[in-house]
């Protein structure tokens, strides 16, 4: 019922602007819905405008009547607020004259919709205001939209294209056809949308490329669009890139996911980036504003685990390997060099894009070959990416290199340092290459550990040779630090895959915010939950329901304003709240109790707990929200 | 078909790869079969490496023979042996001087502060030998406690008294059981300070130092308790504390306690600073006489800057020269000339037709060729271009010349600024006089000007100065005595002394002044008043005889030290490739890499590494390089589907299906992760499935 209310606030506040400006007022709000629909405002369907809207409206389905009687409605009472009134004709009269201009080189009535559409393309390239200008206006709440666009604006289409009488009511068929199902369609059916949609549309029918999920976001648009068109469409050349592509895809749902027209200034939309900034002002110019970006969402798209990812990645062969390797052939050249280097008590760190475990291991072996004592002479290895490597693993393997095993070092790092220290010293002509694979890894990363490295590597018995992979390592290390290391730096871009360093889906998840699929998807929760008794799973149950009733009251929220939606984290329970559920419900009798419930979900990795600004610890099961409503109902 | 992915994910499988760390054995990444044959290989390597010690490649396109690969690398550890023990010859000066200092007063002081300024890379090294110096001079352990050991007071008293304990290290376990216990044979925990006592009183330690190397890195609090407690422990064991400052006392104090600062009494010791040491070093290794390889001006000057700009370190400035050494011999074959100025016939041994051709092909060759012709002698020109023997003697000519010239430029820097009491022989001067801009930058005129204005005493010291400078040599310009050299210049120079001598007291006894014409007394300003505007103009006064004969004499002077200053430089001659190392960029890569610039030209730029034309347009970069050019033009939020779209757009350009698509997922998918591990994509909260852009490329 909320949803509805807002679509009548837009028709109204959109029959507002119409409303206190009579005579050539109103035409120009023609003029400019024909802008938002497609691009190419003419005097000559403006005129015919409202004609064509009044007969076409009993054509529209019974939602859309409602709507345009209300549009009626509306028009005759006075308008509810004045402010957007204001704005929106102040806006138009600017409209106004900004049409003028165009129409000019508009005037000329297109033959062909190719045409049209190409020239509204170039316009739009050529004159950003136009781009700028509808998207004032039209950003609508989530669903209104669809109405609107339905009553406004296609029938202004049906004037010139005869053929696309048939699409208001596919619009809104699948508008109110497929409410909940599909909620975020509503959001893209927009007017702005459909002219950006029929461009994408016909760039994308001309590149002629249709994969299978960008026909799914093909047939999405063209639900938008709600026509055959492609059939209108003649194969031409249309200019565009793919980044082009990417913008054109992008903009469309961009203002559907808008906010009430009114409610608050929308920045211009960026106009084109001009070509060739510097560093600085490409920073300045893709932070300026409001990013904007479209709704698309990777329902479509089943994401790879584990096992499928391995196996086509191992299908899968590079063609540049041969490049690969010669690269790394050349970087195979300077071992001697290096050899030299951490001869003359130098550590090397090799940088640059790509694996260098390989690298490594070559030089190792080189170095190993090379030895005249391999007793005396021990490589050890370190593989600074695996996430359990702790430092004392690295003094303990040191020490096991010179000395016999069973040496114990002691507890503490630093004070195995001395004791290593010592036990080298016992033989001066010991000596260990300590190679380390990822010096910048994770477990490295802090500053004791580091340290603890440092006085390792300064060691005259220790030679070190690590490599290091993030773009900003050396500020891992301060002056100090840097030079006890005494490193010397080499280049040694591989374009080898990280094949091993780093977990690619567990990443890429993780990026998704999909951390969830660490456990096995649903399925993986739903086992464990299987395993643990009944009060675990009614405590689970009763996180999920709150983090839904959370995840609900969130969206009503965004309805109400983005902002706050922007500045919003990630929902959750707060740890109090959900105690005193579970006690409520006689989940757990106390804390002690509850906090081991907890922990059993902890371990699984089922629920993720952070703290907030206050410092008050949320918790949170790492879902989306249809992904919830799925569990919820698998364990309830 | 899981069975068929089973086998194959084993194959190809390391067990290493996972493992946090591993002792390297060739068996534990190759396979075991390949062991036998490498093994077999090796052994011949070894006789190689056992023969050449090490491993210097033969260069010439592999043609040098092996002797002379060995002339080279013997020839680098002895240039750099001197070079090193010069430089440690300086450190140990310049930190004795500190150690003295410090060590003495620790007999009544209880406290010291060394102020070792801003440096903390250096701090490290003055502590070892501080340590090293005290554990000679007295008996008791010495402590040395850094900010990265102590975490919390308990962990730092820890540290301190199992240091203490430990410090002789034959005495071990059955010493540390009966310290361990106290007085009443209860067992004592680690960081109880009787555990200390009982140590001290066992082996009747005079004093227990503890020095805390960075002491501005310490917490406050743990700070003030360790002072406060020591203290209360003063009266059972001898403490002596030392402190390291980096900033100044003042700021220490204001750091501590009332109670800890009434605790703490002692002296202050200021160190040596690096910028002195440096430019002592440099003195000695860079400029001198003695230097066995010069540096360029371009690398000195780039050396100089990161030095007081960035690092401000002596073992970053060591390291760079040892590095520049390294790279001159390892990669210059024709460094095996240096070695003649030594040992002339094991030199000529080594050589070979290449060396020759080579000697024949560098630039320098050329430009003397040239010089040749235009005396016209094609003759010897012709001869030096075909006999190896004639070439080879106007090597050994040249490398001497080179020798004279480095030392005329040396001599004539001494004496100016010996001439001059502002100047001293730095390396920018030096540089000046090597490049030949000594002229252009006008320190030469500057002093010959004030040499003019000068009064007759004056001018009669500086020549004293500039006859005892050559007299007397510089040490640390390597300069020994040569006043039998310059004889000539040492006469007339005494002549004018003497005649100058004689004018003044000439002049003193009729009672009047002597100057020049260029002193400024003898410029008179007039000004004079014509049809009511003012006219300045300078007048000369009038000379008397005496100033008159004065005047010669300073111009006699002039002319005579004009003439010394003038100094040809060598830095163009013949055969200086091979004693001048003026290259900038292996320093530059090594010793201050741009990580960033790198991997972001390799991922916009991969065709500057790998051949990206195979294939049609697109997919022919890799995934990662393909994304990151979408991520860069992308704004600060990034629709993950939507850049999907774009990637399996460019990438399936041609014919694809179903299978290729979840191909090029599985490459996005690797994509994606390499460019969060380089942390330029996170998790956006903001909208569901949103990258939150990073890193801006060249910012």
């Amino acid at each position: 019922m909320k949803r509805k209310k807002s679509f009548e606030d837009v028709d109204g506040e959109l029959s507002n602007g119409d409303a206190p400006s009579p005579g050539p007022m109103s035409d120009t709000v023609d003029v400019e819905m024909h802008d938002a629909v497609d691009g190419t405002p003419s005097k000559k369907r403006s005129s015919i405008n409202g004609r064509t809207h009044k007969s076409l409206t009993p054509s529209l389905d019974s939602t859309g009547a409602i709507s345009a009687s209300r549009q009626v409605e509306e028009n005759g009472s006075t308008p509810k607020s004045n402010t957007p009134a204001k704005k929106i004709s102040r806006e138009l009269a600017r409209l106004q004259w900004e049409s003028e201009g165009v129409k000019t080189s508009k005037a000329r009535v297109e033959d062909t919709l190719v045409e049209d559409e190409e020239e509204d393309y170039m316009d739009e390239l050529s004159a950003p205001d136009q781009v700028g200008t509808p998207s004032k206006r039209t950003p609508m709440r989530p669903g209104s939209a669809s109405r609107g666009q339905g009553i406004g604006t296609t029938p202004s289409k049906s004037t010139v294209r005869k053929n696309l009488f048939s699409t208001p009511t596919k619009t809104n068929g699948i508008g109110k056809g497929t409410p909940t199902s599909t909620p975020k369609f509503h959001p893209t059916a927009d007017r702005s949308a459909r002219r950006k949609t029929t461009k994408s549309l016909i760039e994308r029918t001309i590149l002629g490329n249709t994969s299978d999920n960008e026909e799914d976001e093909a047939s999405l648009l063209q639900d938008i669009y709600g026509s055959d068109e492609e059939n209108d469409i003649v194969g031409g050349d249309v200019p565009g890139t793919v980044s082009e592509a990417v913008e054109a895809i992008a903009t469309p749902s961009k203002r559907g996911r808008g906010r009430p027209p009114g409610s608050k200034s929308k920045p211009r939309e960026p106009s084109p980036l001009p070509q060739n900034l510097g560093p600085a002002e490409l920073y300045f110019a893709q932070n300026r504003g409001k990013v904007q970006t479209s709704n698309n969402t990777l329902t479509s798209l089943s994401l790879l685990d584990h096992e499928e990812y391995f196996s086509l990645i191992r299908k899968h062969d590079d063609p540049h390997i041969k490049d690969i390797n010669f690269l790394q052939d050349t970087h195979a050249g300077s071992f001697n060099q290096w050899q030299f280097e951490l001869n003359q008590d130098f550590n090397i760190c090799i940088y640059g894009w790509g694996s260098k475990r390989e690298l490594l291991s070559k030089f190792a072996n080189h170095l190993y070959n090379t030895f005249d004592d391999p007793e005396k002479n021990k490589i050890v290895v370190v593989n600074g990416y695996v996430p359990t490597l702790t430092v004392k693993d690295v003094l303990n393997t040191v020490a096991a290199a010179v000395a016999d095993r069973g040496q114990k070092l002691g507890s503490q790092p630093a004070e195995m340092l001395e004791t290593l220290v010592g036990l080298l010293e016992r033989d001066p002509s010991q000596h260990v290459t300590l190679m380390i694979n990822s010096i910048d890894g994770s477990p490295l990363r802090r500053p004791s550990t580091q340290t603890v490295l440092a006085r390792l590597a300064s060691h005259p018995q220790i030679s070190l040779i690590a490599s290091a992979d993030h773009p900003s390592f050396p500020l891992l290390w301060d002056t100090s630090l840097r030079s006890t290391y005494n490193f010397l730096f080499h280049d040694c871009t591989t374009f080898q895959p990280y094949a091993v360093e780093v977990d690619v889906v567990d990443e890429v998840n993780e990026l998704l915010g999909r951390s969830g699929r660490r456990v096995g998807g649903k399925e993986g929760i739903s086992f464990v939950l299987k395993s643990l008794p009944e009060n675990a799973k009614n405590l689970f149950r009763v996180l999920v329901a709150e983090q839904l009733i959370g995840m609900s009251e969130d969206d009503d929220m965004e309805d109400d304003d983005n902002d706050k939606r922007m500045g919003n984290q990630e929902v959750g329970v707060e740890y109090r709240v959900l105690y005193n559920k579970a006690a409520e419900e006689f989940i757990c009798s106390n804390e002690m109790n509850f906090r081991t419930l907890l922990k059993e979900f902890h371990d699984h990795q089922m629920i993720e707990s952070r703290k907030d600004a206050l410092g008050t610890e949320i918790l949170s099961v790492p879902f989306r929200k249809e992904e919830l409503e799925t569990i919820l109902e698998d364990i309830s | 078909m899981s069975v068929d992915g089973e086998t194959s994910s084993h194959v190809g499988f390391d067990a290493t790869e996972h493992q946090a760390t591993y002792i390297y054995t060739p068996g534990s990444s190759d396979r075991p079969q390949k062991r036998r044959k490498l093994n077999g290989s090796s052994a011949v390597e070894h006789d190689d490496a056992l023969r050449s010690k090490i491993n210097f490649v033969p260069l010439l396109n592999g043609l040098e023979n092996e002797k002379s690969v060995h002339v080279r690398r013997e020839l680098y550890d002895k240039f750099w042996l001197d070079t090193e023990s010069q430089i440690e010859g300086i450190l140990n000066e310049a930190n004795e001087r500190t150690l003295a200092e410090v060590t003495e007063p620790l007999d009544y002081v209880p406290t010291g502060f060394v102020v070792t300024g801003p440096n903390i890379a250096s701090q490290g090294l003055l502590f070892n030998q501080l340590s090293g110096h005290l554990i000679s001079q007295i008996n008791g352990p010495v402590v040395t406690l850094r900010s990265g050991d102590a975490s919390n007071f308990k962990a730092v008293l820890k540290r301190l008294i199992r240091d203490a304990t430990n410090q002789s290290p034959n005495e071990e376990d059955e010493e540390g059981e009966g310290l361990s216990l106290g007085q009443k044979g209860r067992k004592l925990l680690p960081y109880d300070l009787e555990l200390l006592h009982n140590y001290v009183t066992l082996h009747g330690s005079e004093r227990v130092i503890v020095s805390i190397q960075d002491s501005e890195a310490f917490d406050g609090a743990v700070l003030t308790d360790l002072i406060t407690l020591l203290h209360s422990w003063r009266d059972r064991i001898p403490f002596v504390l030392l402190f390291g400052i980096a900033t100044s006392v003042d700021l220490f104090h204001d750091r501590l306690s009332r109670r800890a600062t009434r605790c703490v009494f002692g002296a202050q010791f200021d160190v040596e600073q690096t910028s002195s040491i440096v430019e002592r070093v440099f003195t000695k290794v860079v400029i001198s006489a003695d230097a066995r390889l010069r540096l360029g001006s371009a690398l000195v000057s780039s050396l100089m800057e990161r030095q007081y700009d960035h690092v401000q370190s002596v073992q970053a400035f060591i390291a760079a020269l040892k590095y520049s050494y390294m790279c001159h011999f390892y990669a210059n074959p024709l460094a095996v000339f240096l070695g003649m100025s030594d040992d002339p016939k094991a030199v000529r041994k080594v050589l070979q037709d290449e060396h020759f051709e080579a000697l024949r092909n560098l630039p320098s060759f050329r430009l003397r060729i040239q010089d040749l012709l235009e005396q016209n002698e094609p003759d010897y020109a012709r001869k030096l271009l075909e006999d190896d023997e004639k070439l080879l003697e106007e090597a050994m000519v040249s490398m001497n010349t080179r020798d004279h010239s480095i030392r005329d430029i040396l001599r004539a820097l001494h004496v100016l600024a010996s001439s001059s009491k502002v100047l001293s022989v730095n390396v920018q001067l030096f540089m000046e006089a090597f490049t030949g801009s000594i002229y252009d930058s006008g320190t030469i005129t500057k002093v010959i000007n004030a040499i003019k204005r000068m009064g007759p005493e004056p001018l009669r010291e500086t020549m004293q100065r500039i006859i005892e400078a050559i007299q007397e040599g510089n040490k640390e310009l390597g300069l020994d005595p040569w006043d039998d050299e310059a004889a000539d210049f040492v006469q007339s120079m005494k002549d004018i002394q003497v005649q100058t001598e004689k004018l003044v007291e000439e002049a003193d006894e009729a009672n009047v002044p002597i100057r020049s014409k260029y002193s400024a007394q003898h410029k008179v300003l007039r000004t004079t008043v014509i049809a009511q505007k003012v006219q300045l103009s300078h007048d000369s006064a009038k000379l008397s005889p005496h100033d008159v004969e004065f005047t010669s004499l300073v111009d006699r002077l002039i002319e005579l030290l004009r003439n010394y200053f003038t100094i040809i430089s060598p830095q163009n001659d013949f055969m200086n490739e091979i004693w001048l190392y003026d290259y900038r960029s292996p320093y530059r890569d090594v010793f201050t890499p741009r990580p960033r610039f790198v991997i972001e030209r390799a991922l916009s730029a991969p065709h500057e590494y790998i051949d990206t034309s195979i294939e049609e347009l697109s997919s022919a970069k890799p995934a990662t390089a393909l994304l990151y050019e979408m991520y860069l033009e992308n704004g600060s939020l990034i629709n993950v589907f939507d850049l999907w779209s774009a990637f399996s757009h460019q990438m399936s350009s041609d014919d694809d299906d179903g299978n290729n698509e979840r191909e090029t997922l599985a490459l996005f998918y690797r994509a994606l992760a390499d460019l969060k591990s380089l942390g330029m994509v996170k998790h956006s909260k903001k909208k569901t499935d949103h990258l939150a852009k990073l890193a801006w490329k060249g910012l």
